[in-house]
């Protein structure tokens, strides 16, 4: 709320001076009612305060200086009339002055109070209130007329909602509280015809609602510049009835913001006889007794509080005479029952409602949050420790972030992307009334962001590209509910070496194998292996045919690593070769917890090793690991390791042939190797991989 | 015969004193010790045309020059064999300014940088990390929050729903429910955990539909509220470093009562980290505890304006737009 210094100081001192006002703010933020900033306006300096929801009683002038008096121990100006003793209940129709009242809804509406002021010339706003309400509205503020502009302005200053009403357009003065019924209509003050539903509250005449009750006045009975008599409204409504009602309608004003926070039901006569009182002084006219009808009488309610526990909550020892005093300043009354506390709870705070409020009260008022002390609990739970998906992030990205990958965080919420597969498009979570594309769904696949990023940075003259993210996805559940997978995506291009200049750029590119590298390396990492690759097409469209893989560990898999389509890197503006790996964190996470401790360790040999290179040419259309298969088992136990040094590919060698120079290193555990034996494994090899994989051994 | 000796030791002694390298070294070597022609062992076979008398006389001075000649050769080639390693060294001299040529190592994401850092120093103050889901049932984002229905309070929350009784979480604070109720945990306990958070809002430099907190909350006999603020300062301790202060000031959450807003003093400025206090005791009642017996505290901070102050960042949105050029400076 904005509140004018000047406004503020009729109830409360505020230093004039500019380190007294900051002050006076620091005094309010520092009890809860956070000073934002201070505005200058032609009202001069003005406090722009945000009001937390549990406290109405603060969207008022008055609310705010009884604040500051309660937090700063100022002295407080009394507003007149108020609060007042909590009047009787009355019967629920009273009549006089040529106006009647009748309540039909006492739940929601306990008290309807109406003031005839008769005589009255309508007449500009004065300057005075025009200046005040302007900087307190600001744009929402347009000068209406004095009558209408004085209830706002005691709205403002008391916190009290009114309305005032033309007298003389209610036949026979009637004022019916009652809900509205159905198909029943009204045009608002903003011109607005608006449906009426039942259980919305209504002010009516004697047959047709003439208001939305603590929301907005209709516009038939409205104060124009012919009114003469008037019939001033204040009121107490129930605040989720007005909240209701509000949200039914798409209807927020000043007024419903207040009621749907709870104003002061103690409020309504001296705010109904101050607005009443600067009528007169500004309109002229004379003033009737107000109409008073009060369907339910307000009664305090009390709360008990035990010093001690009050102690204890705060862990602090609050002096029992100071945290009475500051209950005081509050408006709290406080009966001594023995060593308790008993809290008679003023009626602007209907916030206080357990022992624990009153703690509250008593730490930030009585004691000041600034001397509550710093303790530290004894640790009485086992110790610390990550959560399984924390450790699985923090390996992640410490491993491919040391293999040079850039780690990204990005949107969950994003339009439905072009890339998913049909699959995909079906599981999609869409938001429910989004307001913009790029907020319509949740992400179905981490690629589509990576490749926005890839896409940019290209086009931003990036050429060696390297990313990942770690993070959920989302998609519906078979059977109902939603599922939040963890994935593991990443994305390459350019050169694998990007800083090695005595390499050309294309000698080391960040291709196929070398992101399957990536992936392996960070497998390793978790502990998870080993790792077998195999063409597949289940990314068909997305990804080259030719050059897409699963990736299986321990016969479950686990993901793809792939080229992308042309398609997709033309449709894109990608760079031409671009690898993609995507992982399924959850299996990755399950299989890592699973490993433990399991390397057992081989003790080290005592005899040396041989080593022997054989390089047959085979058709390119054996795969490797069919190869090194066949060779492994070929070679029998004396076999330590096999590893691939060189894949060539020549038109010598003739169309779809390669050699593939396979290095085999022999040892044993019983003695010093003989060439015989070597030359006896590598001939079951020899012959094995003609026999298996139609190797041709004349060049090897 | 023996002047003859001398005249040749001192003579191979300058040779092997002026020899420029080891090359040349070589060469005196092997003209004066050559098995076959040097010339001091060349004497040994003047040695039958002695008397006999004289032969191991001569001998042995012969075999002590040849000593001396060959120490002085060994000492000789040591010194010329570092001063020509010296010399191929200093031929050798790169340039050790010319940039590495391994792989560089990716960055960080600040994000990240900073989740670690909280998840380290709450683990070293006794907090158990768990994971909650994005998308939370209404129950837990609110009603277990003790939000109650139609309150001014949700109009702070305004959240996207992807149906009528699920959104996604405007708060991690909705794993409190998770745990004290669906999982029924016990106390004593401190859960912690690290997410993101969704609210419509309109995103501009300070502001983000998506963000990301730290909820941590405990449960024990005779938690306070000076508690909390002990455990917070140790929190802020561990992530700005030993001078930071805690500012408690009053605000309002529903699921907590008192409820404090919390600032650090960090870098010449308060910044607010988010909402703390005291369980309120609806909800310690609903996950069947004894509110005369238990209390419990808990908080949830922003994570996304660590990294901005540590950073000098001006700009949420640059978190998760990804601009290689911003994720690189990390």
């Amino acid at each position: 709320m904005k509140i004018p210094v000047a406004w503020l100081r009729e109830y409360v001192p505020v230093p004039e001076d500019e380190a007294g006002l900051q002050a006076f703010c620091d005094l309010l933020t520092m009890a809860g009612l956070e000073v934002e900033e201070v505005l200058d306006t032609p009202a001069g300096p003005t406090l722009y305060t945000k009001i937390t929801p549990n406290r109405g009683d603060w969207a008022s002038v008055y609310g705010t200086a009884r604040e500051a008096s309660a937090a700063g121990k100022l002295a407080l100006a009394p507003y007149p009339g108020y609060p007042e003793r909590s009047p009787d209940a009355t019967a629920l129709s009273l009549a006089g002055e040529g106006a009647s009242v009748t309540i039909e809804d006492p739940e929601n509406c306990p008290r309807y109070s109406a003031t005839v002021i008769r005589g009255v010339t309508i007449g500009p706003t004065p300057s005075w209130i025009a200046e005040r309400l302007s900087a307190a509205l600001g744009d929402k503020y347009k000068p209406i007329n004095n009558v209408v502009d004085i209830t706002n302005y005691v709205m403002l200053e008391a916190g009290q909602p009114l309305h005032a009403f033309d007298l003389d357009t209610l036949p026979e003065g009637a004022i019916v509280v009652r809900s509205a019924r159905e198909g029943e209509m009204l045009v608002t003050l903003d011109g607005v015809e608006r449906k009426l539903t039942p259980g919305m509250l209504c002010i009516c005449d004697q047959d047709k609602p003439i208001a939305v009750a603590g929301i907005m006045g209709g516009g038939p009975t409205e104060i124009t510049s012919g009114t003469v008599n008037v019939l001033l409204e204040s009121a107490h409504f129930d605040a989720l009835s007005i909240r209701r009602t509000s949200k039914q309608l798409g209807l927020a004003t000043e007024a419903s913001y207040r009621f749907e926070r709870y104003v002061d039901p103690l409020l309504v006569g001296a705010a109904a006889a101050r607005a009443a009182a600067l009528i007169v002084e500004c309109a002229g006219g004379t003033v009737s007794a107000p109409i008073d009808v009060v369907a339910k009488r307000f009664s305090p309610r009390h709360v008990l509080a035990r010093v001690d526990r009050v102690r204890k909550l705060l862990g602090a020892d609050v002096d029992r005479d100071e945290a009475i005093a500051g209950l005081e300043r509050l408006g709290v009354r406080v009966d001594r029952i023995a060593t308790n506390l008993d809290c008679i709870i003023p009626s602007w705070r209907p916030d206080l409602t357990i022992e624990d409020d009153i703690a509250e009260e008593i730490g930030r008022v009585a004691l000041g949050y600034e001397n509550l002390p710093e303790t530290l609990p004894p640790l009485r739970s086992e110790g610390g420790k990550d959560s399984p998906r924390g450790r699985f992030l923090a390996t992640v990205r410490e491993t491919l972030v040391r293999a040079g990958l850039q780690d990204i965080h990005s949107h969950s919420l994003t339009a439905p992307s072009p890339l998913a597969t049909e699959e995909e498009a079906a599981q999609r979570v869409y938001i429910r009334s989004a307001l913009s594309p790029e907020l319509s769904s949740l992400r179905t696949s981490l690629l589509p962001n990576l490749l926005t990023v890839t896409r940019n940075a290209f086009a931003g003259g990036i050429r060696d590209i390297a990313l990942f993210e770690v993070g959920t996805v989302y998609r519906k559940a078979e059977g109902g509910g939603y599922a939040e997978p963890l994935r593991v995506t990443g994305v390459v291009t350019g050169s694998a070496m990007p800083q090695a200049w005595s390499l050309k750029p294309d000698v080391y590119p960040a291709d196929f194998y070398f992101t399957r590298g990536v992936v392996e390396d960070l497998l390793f990492a978790l502990g998870v292996g080993p790792v077998t690759l195999a063409p597949s097409e289940a990314t068909a469209g997305l990804t080259h045919p030719g050059r897409t893989a699963t990736v299986t560990v321990a016969g479950e898999t686990v993901g793809t690593i792939a080229e992308l389509s042309e398609a997709v890197t033309e449709a894109n503006d990608l760079p031409r070769r671009v690898y993609v790996f995507d992982l399924d964190g959850d299996r990755l996470m399950a299989l890592s917890a699973g490993a433990g401790h399991a390397v057992r360790y081989t003790p080290l040999p005592k005899y040396p090793a041989v080593t022997r290179d054989l390089a047959p040419v085979f058709p390119a259309s054996v795969p490797y690991a069919q190869i090194e298969a066949v060779a492994q088992k070929a070679a029998g136990p004396l076999l330590e390791s096999l590893r691939l040094t060189d894949v060539y590919e020549g038109a010598n060698l003739g169309a779809g042939r390669r050699s593939l120079t396979l290095r085999f290193t022999f040892r044993s555990r019983e003695g010093t190797l003989k060439d015989a034996d070597v030359e006896a494994a590598l001939n079951q090899v020899r012959a094995a991989l003609v026999e298996q994989t139609q190797a041709d051994l004349r060049t090897g | 015969m023996t002047e003859e000796l001398k005249a040749m030791e001192a003579e191979a002694l300058r040779a092997v004193a002026d020899a420029p390298s080891t090359k040349s070294l070589e060469e005196v070597e092997t003209a004066y010790l050559g098995r076959k022609a040097g010339r001091l062992t060349s004497l040994m076979r003047g040695l039958g045309a002695m008397p006999p008398e004289q032969r191991p006389q001569f001998g042995q001075a012969l075999n002590e020059a040849k000593s001396r000649v060959e120490s002085a050769l060994a000492e000789r080639r040591e010194a010329l064999k570092a001063a020509e390693r010296a010399e191929r060294e200093r031929a050798e001299a790169i340039d050790v300014t010319l940039p590495a040529r391994g792989r560089p190592r990716g960055r960080m994401h600040p994000l990240s940088e900073t989740m670690a850092e909280v998840r380290r120093v709450m683990i070293g103050l006794g907090f158990e990390f768990v994971d909650g889901p994005d998308i939370e049932d209404y129950h837990y984002n609110f009603d277990w929050l003790n939000y109650p229905p139609d309150h001014p309070a949700m109009d702070e929350q305004m959240s996207f729903y992807v149906d009528p009784t699920h959104l996604l979480r405007t708060q991690t604070t909705a794993l409190q429910g998770r745990i004290m109720g669906a999982e029924g945990r016990k106390p004593p306990f401190r859960i912690a955990t690290v997410g993101r958070c969704y609210r419509y809002e309109a995103v501009d430099a300070t502001h983000s539909h998506t963000f990301h907190q730290v909820d941590g909350f405990s449960v024990d006999e005779g938690i306070s509220l000076a508690d909390l603020k002990g455990v917070l300062a140790a929190f802020a301790r561990g992530m700005f470093g030993p001078d930071v202060k805690v500012r408690f000031r009053p605000d309002f959450f529903p699921f907590v009562e008192p409820g404090v807003e919390v600032a650090v003093w960090w870098g010449g400025r308060w910044l607010e980290l988010g909402g703390a206090g005291l369980i309120h005791p609806n909800i310690l009642k609903r996950a069947g505890l004894d509110t005369e017996r238990y209390t419990g505290f808990a908080f949830g901070l922003g994570i996304d304006r660590m990294p901005m102050v540590r950073h000098g960042i001006d700009d949420l949105r640059l978190f998760l737009e990804n601009d290689l050029r911003f994720l690189q400076q990390f």
